[in-house]
């Protein structure tokens, strides 16, 4: 069973209420879809979306959580952490953010392990 | 991504990995019993890395150095590493244009504009491209 519109809007909602983070709306939508093409059952499209919220409120709180990006994307932080908070379930979901103080700029965030070639498939070019 | 984590796969570590990716050499399979009663296989093992151990002629375990277990470790967070990496650059690139960052009430606002404005194309991905 697919994850609802309803569902998928109370989701962007959720995202977008937590304060101090900054993120493109259409990367957004895109995010919350990919978390719903992968986790299709809705208990568990909730517990992501939920863990993920969590994960964003712990980086505005503590800042420099996670790892560095080098190279060319430096600024930018990776954070893993689990989508089901069970024991030994590996840190499959990540937030990749930049600090700029006032707030935090989410790049992006969703399952790490996607086809590379997703976004292009998501939006149909 | 990691910087350290470019150095830590040495010539050694993919040596040890290639052993055990090589498959089994002659003389790899030890029975069950051996293993309490003589030592001799852990000359076998020195030499060989990674060897079968045989219980009524099944193979019921793998025996691995600890250096050789610890260089499949390291080789298995080097190449997480590299899967990270292409992951992060596909997303940066895809989003490398984005200029507009917003929070709050506008953020929901725009973003469920967003939403059902490709309603169609999305639900598409969504309900039919698995």
């Amino acid at each position: 069973m697919a994850i609802s519109d309803i569902l998928i809007e109370e989701a962007i909602d959720i995202i977008a209420d937590i304060q101090g983070i900054k993120m493109n709306q259409d990367e957004l939508v895109d995010d919350v879809i990919l978390v719903a093409f992968v986790f299709d059952e809705e208990s568990k499209f909730k517990l992501a979306i939920n863990q993920i919220t969590n994960s964003i409120h712990q980086i505005i709180s503590q800042r420099n959580v996670g790892q560095a990006l080098v190279n060319n994307y430096e600024g930018w932080m990776s954070f893993h952490f689990q989508s089901q908070r069970v024991n030994g379930h590996p840190a499959d979901l990540r937030v990749v953010y930049q600090d700029i103080i006032t707030a935090i700029r989410v790049r992006g965030f969703g399952h790490r392990h996607l086809p590379t070639n997703i976004y292009t498939r998501l939006n149909g070019r | 991504m990691k910087e350290k984590g470019l150095n830590k796969m040495t010539l050694q570590t993919i040596a040890e990995v290639e052993k055990i990716r090589h498959g089994f050499e002659m003389g790899s399979q030890v029975g069950v019993t051996s293993l309490g009663r003589s030592t001799k296989w852990r000359e076998d093992l020195e030499r060989l890395a990674a060897m079968q151990i045989v219980d009524r002629n099944q193979t019921t375990a793998i025996l691995l150095k600890p250096e050789s277990f610890q260089a499949l470790m390291t080789y298995l967070d080097q190449v997480d590493e590299k899967l990270e990496q292409a992951q992060v650059e596909a997303l940066f690139d895809h989003r490398r244009d984005t200029t507009e960052f917003l929070s709050g009430e506008e953020l929901a606002t725009k973003a469920k504009e967003s939403f059902r404005a490709r309603k169609q194309q999305l639900r598409g991905f969504l309900d039919g491209d698995k």
